[in-house]
C-alpha cells in the first residue's frame, strides 16, 4: 500500500508566554488524511485545532512531531514544489486578499509565486479557478471590499485551487459567514472535491457543518485528539465522554433545548489539568478506579473504527 | 397589555455614501414573563432594532425616524435621557455579543456589580456585597467570593458572558434584551448560558428579547419568533409553527440553509444565491424578490406589508397556525402547494 497523502505524527505545538509559562496549544496528535479524503477537526476554542491546520499546512513549525507529505518531510522550509501541493483557505478572506489588488489578480499570485506558465496562461487559469467556485469571471477586476463576504470566501478558495494542490486545509471557512451564504459555500467545497480529488483537512467548531463536508472526524480538547473515527460512527455512537457531550450541546431545529450536557469551561491551555485534560468536567470520572483519570493521560486506542482517548473504555459506554 | 410594545420603528444611519435606511419597519411586543426572538442575518436590522429599543443608538449618525417604545405604557424613544438611565439599569437589563465592550476592563467585577446596585438602590456596602456574591452564584459562577476582586481579563470568554448577565439581572429587571448573547462562545458554554436565562425566565417571571441569527438556538426557546430581513420584519408567529409550516419564502429557504446533525447526508441544502440589497439603494418591491425562487412581477412593484396569513379554516386547522403575520403577497398560496405537494 502507497503512503497517505498526509502523515502526521505525534506534532506537539508548545508557545511561550509571559512570566516564563508555556501554552500547550497542540500535544502528540497522530492523523493521517488519504488521495482525496476528507478529515474534519472539531473542537472548541482551546483546543488547538487551529494550530494543528497551520502546522500541517506548514504555517508553523512544530515544537516536536513530524508532518509528511506523500512519504516526505512537510514544513516551513519545505521545497516551493512541495509546497504546492498544500494550500491554506481562512476564516477571514481578508487576511488572503490584498485589498489594494483586484481579486483577479490574488487569484494569479500563487501561480506566479511558483512561477507556473505565460501571464496569458497564468490569467485563464485564475479566470478557470474563479468559475469553478463559482464566480463570474468579470468579478475578477473587483476590489475586495466590492464582494460581499460569500463572494470574498469563494475568491479565497479559487486562490487556493489555482495551483491545483492535493490537500487543502481549511481553517473555519464558512464561520463568518451568514446561514443562507454558508450553505453555499459548503455545497460548492462537495462540488470541487467530487470533480478535482481533492482532499480536505476541515477545520470547524460547526459539527453539522464538519459532518455534511467529512468523512472522517477528529475531536480536539485542549491540544490532544481524544476521539477519532469515520463520521457515521462518531456521530451515530460517539465513545468519548466529551464527543458525547458536544454533539448533546449542539440545539436542533423545532427540538426542545436538552438540559446542558456540562458545567464551566475548558481549562487553560496554559494549564492543562493533570491526567486526562477533560476530567474536571467529565462526568464520568468517578467510574474509573483509582482517580487514574486525574493522574494518567489517556492515549487513543482502537475502538471499533474509531480511536479514542478515554479510560472508561474498558467498560464502553452504553449508548443512551 | 404588553409589558414592550415597540410599533413601526424606523431608523436610518447618515453614512458617506449617503442614507442608509438600517431599519425599513419594526414592530414587536414582548409579554410580561415571555421570550420573543428576533431571528435574522447580517444587515437585517435585527441589532440596530434591539439598540434603538434601548436608547443606545448614537445619535448621529443614527437617525429614529418614526416609531414609539412602550415600555410599562411609557415612551422610551421620548423619556429624558436621566429617567431613561435609571430604567435601563433598573427595569431593562442588556447583554451584548461581546461581554468585553461592556465591563469596564479597569474595575473588579464586584466594584461593577456593586455600582450597579448603588446607583440604583439605597444600599448599605456590606448589603451590596452580599448581593454581588448571590448575583454571581446564580448565574452559575464556582467561586464567586473569589471572582469578586477579579479584573474582566482575568476571566474566561464564558465566566465574562456570565458576568455581564449577573450585572444585567443584579435589580432584577422586568425585561432582559440580548443580543446575540451567545454567539462569540463555545457550544458547551452555549448550552449552559441557554438553560440559565431559560431558569430566570422561569423562576423570576423575567421576559426575554433575544436577538440571533441561531435559528435552531431559539427553537427551544422563544415562545414566538420574528424573522427580519433587509430592515423589515417579514414574518412573525408562534416559533414551533414557524418552524414546521414558514410561510415566507425568506424564512422557508433560511430553514432548509441549517445544518443539522440528523439530516440525510445526500440531500442537498439551498443556501440563498444572491445577496441582501444596499441599504442605501431600498428596491420599490419586496427587498427579497431579487433571491427569491417564487417572486411573481408584482413582488418587485409593490412592497408586501406585514399582514395575517389568510388561510382557509380547514387549512389553519391542519397546519396548526395561529396568529401568523407574513409580509409577502404570494404566501397563501405558496404555502397550500407545499402542503399539498
Amino acid at each position: 500500500m502507497s503512503a497517505p497523502l498526509l502523515s502526521v505524527s505525534e506534532l506537539t505545538v508548545r508557545f511561550p508566554a509571559r512570566g516564563g509559562r508555556t501554552v500547550h496549544a497542540v500535544e502528540s496528535v497522530s492523523l493521517t488524511i488519504a488521495q482525496g479524503g476528507t478529515l474534519g477537526l472539531v473542537g472548541e476554542s482551546g483546543s488547538g485545532k487551529s494550530t494543528t491546520a497551520r502546522a500541517i499546512a506548514g504555517l508553523q513549525a512544530p515544537t516536536a512531531g513530524e508532518v509528511r507529505v506523500d512519504g516526505e518531510p512537510f514544513g516551513p522550509r519545505s521545497a516551493p514544489a512541495l509546497r504546492r501541493r498544500v494550500q491554506m483557505v481562512f476564516q477571514d478572506p481578508y487576511s488572503s486578499l490584498d485589498p489594494r489588488r483586484p481579486v483577479g489578480w490574488s487569484v494569479e499570485e500563487p501561480l506566479m509565486l511558483h512561477g507556473v506558465g505565460t501571464a496569458a496562461v497564468r490569467r485563464a487559469r485564475a479566470l478557470a479557478a474563479l468559475d469553478a467556485c463559482g464566480l463570474d469571471p468579470r468579478l475578477s477586476l473587483r476590489y475586495p471590499h466590492e464582494l460581499s463576504g460569500g463572494q470574498r470566501q469563494r475568491v479565497a478558495i479559487a486562490r487556493a485551487l489555482v495551483v491545483e494542490p492535493e490537500l487543502v486545509v481549511l481553517d473555519e471557512p464558512t464561520s463568518a459567514l451568514d446561514v443562507s451564504v454558508r450553505a453555499q459555500v459548503i455545497e460548492l467545497l462537495g462540488d470541487l472535491r467530487r470533480r478535482f480529488s481533492i482532499a480536505y483537512l476541515f477545520v470547524s467548531h460547526d459539527l453539522a457543518v464538519v459532518r455534511r463536508v467529512c468523512e472522517q472526524v477528529a475531536v480536539m480538547y485542549l491540544g490532544r485528539i481524544v476521539e477519532h473515527g469515520p463520521r457515521e460512527q462518531l456521530f451515530k455512537a460517539p465513545q468519548h465522554p466529551y464527543t458525547r457531550a458536544l454533539l448533546a450541546s449542539v440545539p436542533t431545529l423545532g427540538r426542545e433545548l436538552a438540559p446542558p450536557p456540562l458545567s464551566g469551561d475548558p481549562a487553560s491551555p496554559l494549564a492543562p489539568p493533570p491526567g486526562c485534560a477533560f476530567h474536571p468536567r467529565c462526568p464520568h470520572r468517578h467510574e474509573v478506579a483509582d482517580e487514574r483519570c486525574s493522574l494518567e493521560v489517556p492515549f487513543l486506542r482502537e475502538h471499533g473504527t474509531s480511536r479514542v482517548a478515554c479510560h472508561l473504555q474498558a467498560t464502553p459506554l452504553t449508548p443512551r | 397589555m404588553s409589558l414592550l410594545e415597540v410599533r413601526n420603528l424606523r431608523v436610518g444611519f447618515a453614512t458617506a455614501r449617503g442614507w442608509a435606511q438600517a431599519v425599513e419597519s419594526f414592530s414587536v411586543s414582548v409579554d410580561e414573563g415571555e421570550a420573543v426572538a428576533i431571528v435574522g442575518e447580517s444587515g437585517s436590522g435585527k441589532s440596530v432594532s434591539a439598540l434603538a429599543i434601548a436608547g443606545l443608538l448614537p445619535r448621529p449618525p443614527a437617525r429614529i425616524e418614526t416609531g414609539e417604545v412602550l415600555f410599562g405604557g411609557r415612551d422610551l424613544l421620548r423619556m429624558p435621557e436621566r429617567e431613561l438611565r435609571m430604567l435601563r439599569g433598573r427595569e431593562l437589563g442588556f447583554v451584548f455579543q461581546d461581554p468585553s465592550t461592556s465591563l469596564h476592563p479597569l474595575m473588579s467585577v464586584g466594584e461593577q456589580l456593586e455600582e450597579a446596585l448603588l446607583v440604583h438602590e439605597r444600599l448599605s456596602r456590606a448589603e451590596a456585597r452580599a448581593r454581588a456574591l448571590a448575583a454571581l452564584a446564580e448565574v452559575g459562577i464556582a467561586e464567586p467570593d473569589e471572582r469578586l476582586a477579579a479584573f474582566p481579563h482575568q476571566l474566561s470568554g464564558g465566566m465574562r458572558q456570565r458576568v455581564m448577565i449577573a450585572m444585567a439581572l443584579i435589580c432584577r429587571p422586568k425585561l432582559l434584551i440580548a443580543d446575540e448573547p451567545t454567539t462569540a462562545l463555545d457550544v458547551t458554554v452555549q448550552a449552559q448560558l441557554i438553560e440559565l436565562l431559560r431558569k430566570l425566565q422561569r423562576e423570576r417571571g423575567m421576559a426575554i428579547l433575544i436577538v440571533t441569527h441561531d435559528l435552531a438556538l431559539v427553537s427551544g426557546f422563544a415562545s414566538r419568533t420574528q424573522v427580519m430581513y433587509a430592515g423589515s420584519v417579514v414574518e412573525s408567529g408562534f416559533t414551533s409553527e414557524l418552524i414546521a409550516h414558514p410561510a415566507h419564502p425568506y424564512t422557508a429557504a433560511l430553514l432548509r440553509s441549517v445544518p443539522a446533525l440528523d439530516d440525510a447526508l445526500d440531500a442537498r441544502f439551498g443556501g440563498i444565491a444572491g445577496t441582501p440589497p444596499d441599504p442605501t439603494q431600498p428596491l420599490p418591491g419586496c427587498a427579497f424578490a431579487p433571491r427569491c425562487a417564487h417572486a411573481v412581477a408584482a413582488c418587485r412593484e409593490r412592497r408586501p406589508k406585514l399582514s395575517p396569513l389568510a388561510l382557509q379554516p380547514s387549512q389553519s386547522g391542519a397546519l396548526a397556525i395561529s396568529s401568523r403575520r407574513v409580509a409577502c403577497g404570494e404566501a397563501t398560496r405558496l404555502l397550500s402547494e407545499a402542503t399539498s405537494a
